[in-house]
């Protein structure tokens, strides 16, 4: 089964920063609501896919905290593996995001 | 039997070593008030020097230069805020004489609103009172760029708004609907559709924001403020952006090296070879300076400046403490005059 989270629909069309105490819309806030919750069970070993796409942009805080933030938590090769990308807008947006997973200090 | 504390003895000693701890601590008083002397007699004193300034009806009179501007005019500029921090320390009663200012830029406005905010945080030591540039060019700036909303007026009561400005907004946290306000009023203005270049100024307002928040402020977080402005030059057909925090500043507040804080120790006592605009370019470049001292932090200075390069933004201006840094130029100077806070100054084409 593959769990599909639109950013711009199922969170917010303008992300922030890194931090919940930064401000609104933070990429903590976005890791623990909709992230962490399919990397808790180890067993789980469903897809994620996230859409990128509809949002006013993504701030490296943001992007950093999010997907860094989790391989940091549950291990790079995971987040690598349960996680897809889909960004039509920005093409380079996804080898960024996987950028910040693989020098994620575990 | 006679108590020990009771006897002639005890009493004299008690006394003598009384009187003794009095002169001792009197010598110490002394030897403060005589350091305190000396160094109020060293202290040059920014106001003495700075020319447009004069005492009348009870208040201190200061006009900044005719060409008000810290991006154009960054010396003169600088020694006019320099002058006003130090009668805001001294809690004076300040006019701001704007009257003579024949050209006016944002970033000015911007710090006039970063020093009352100073002003505030001091509990409103020093009384500040103003007047508007008597050039209709500057005066409109002034009246459109939003600065009335942050200050109490009785003669510029009427608040224009104009459809070629982005006025001032401010705030202490990261806001994103602020940033995406301003990427809309680009977007508008220069007819541009939705790009990663247009997402790239969302990107750096929201990293000039978290910057403010995360680094500019490291010990006093409540008094995390900036300042955001946009306005549409349409003989160029480019928009104006810039942004200020009041915090310690760039090269305050990123990691540096042993050899560097001996350098710097160096350069305020002699006040040769100061190094805080390589400090800024060495952040920008992204040279590892986050004091989180974690790899994965410090990338939203390296991020703002990579738009510059690859040609996001133009004309980016940073401006931190003693640091002055234009990415165009590519020229580093080093200021004669502390900027309080960081600035930061580009436009998209």
């Amino acid at each position: 089964m593959e769990i599909t989270i639109n950013i711009a629909k199922d969170y917010t069309t303008t992300p922030g920063a890194r931090f919940k105490e930064d401000g609104p819309f933070s990429g903590e806030a976005f890791r623990e609501t909709f992230l962490e919750q399919y990397f808790v069970d180890p067993e789980d070993n469903r897809i994620v896919t996230i859409i990128l796409d509809g949002t006013e942009g993504y701030a490296t805080s943001f992007l950093e905290e999010s997907f860094g933030g989790i391989a940091r938590k549950f291990g790079k090769d995971r987040c690598l593996k349960k996680l897809n990308f889909i960004s039509n807008e920005d093409k380079l947006l996804v080898e960024e995001i996987k950028s910040y997973i693989g020098n994620a200090n575990e | 039997m006679k108590k020990l504390y009771q006897t002639e003895k005890w009493i004299e000693y008690s006394l003598k070593k009384s009187e003794s701890e009095l002169r001792r601590r009197r010598k110490k008083v002394l030897e403060y008030e005589r350091l305190k002397r000396r160094d109020e007699k060293r202290k040059v004193r920014v106001s003495q020097a700075y020319k447009n300034i004069q005492k009348r009806h009870g208040r201190i009179e200061i006009a900044p230069p005719s060409n008000f501007s810290l991006i154009n005019n960054i010396e003169e500029t600088g020694n006019f805020f320099n002058a006003l921090n130090e009668l805001i320390d001294d809690g004076k009663n300040i006019f701001l004489d704007l009257s003579g200012v024949e050209e006016l830029s944002t970033d000015a406005l911007l710090y006039i609103l970063s020093r009352l905010e100073y002003n505030k945080i001091r509990q409103y030591k020093a009384n500040i009172f103003g007047c508007a540039p008597s050039n209709p060019d500057c005066k409109k700036i002034m009246e459109t760029s939003g600065f009335l909303k942050y200050v109490y007026s009785q003669n510029m009561s009427r608040i224009e708004s104009d459809p070629d400005v982005f006025s001032i907004e401010s705030g202490s946290y990261v806001f994103p609907q602020k940033a995406a306000g301003i990427k809309t009023f680009i977007k508008d203005k220069l007819g541009k559709a939705e790009s990663q270049e247009t997402k790239s100024i969302f990107k750096n307002i929201i990293e000039c924001m978290a910057n403010t928040k995360h680094h500019a402020y490291k010990a006093h977080a409540t008094y995390s403020k900036w300042w955001v402005m946009g306005s549409y030059i349409k003989d160029s057909n480019k928009v104006h952006v810039t942004f200020l925090d009041n915090g310690y500043g760039i090269p305050n507040t990123i990691r540096i090296n042993f050899r560097e804080k001996v350098q710097r120790m160096f350069a305020n006592v002699i006040s040769v070879g100061r190094t805080d605009s390589l400090l800024i370019k060495s952040a920008l470049l992204g040279e590892f300076r986050t004091r989180t001292e974690s790899s994965y932090r410090g990338k939203g200075l390296p991020q703002i400046y990579r738009s510059a390069e690859e040609g996001k933004m133009s004309d980016l201006i940073v401006i931190s403490r003693r640091g002055y840094v234009n990415s165009k130029k590519a020229e580093c100077k080093e200021l004669e005059q502390v900027f309080h806070g960081t600035l930061l100054s580009w436009n998209v084409l």
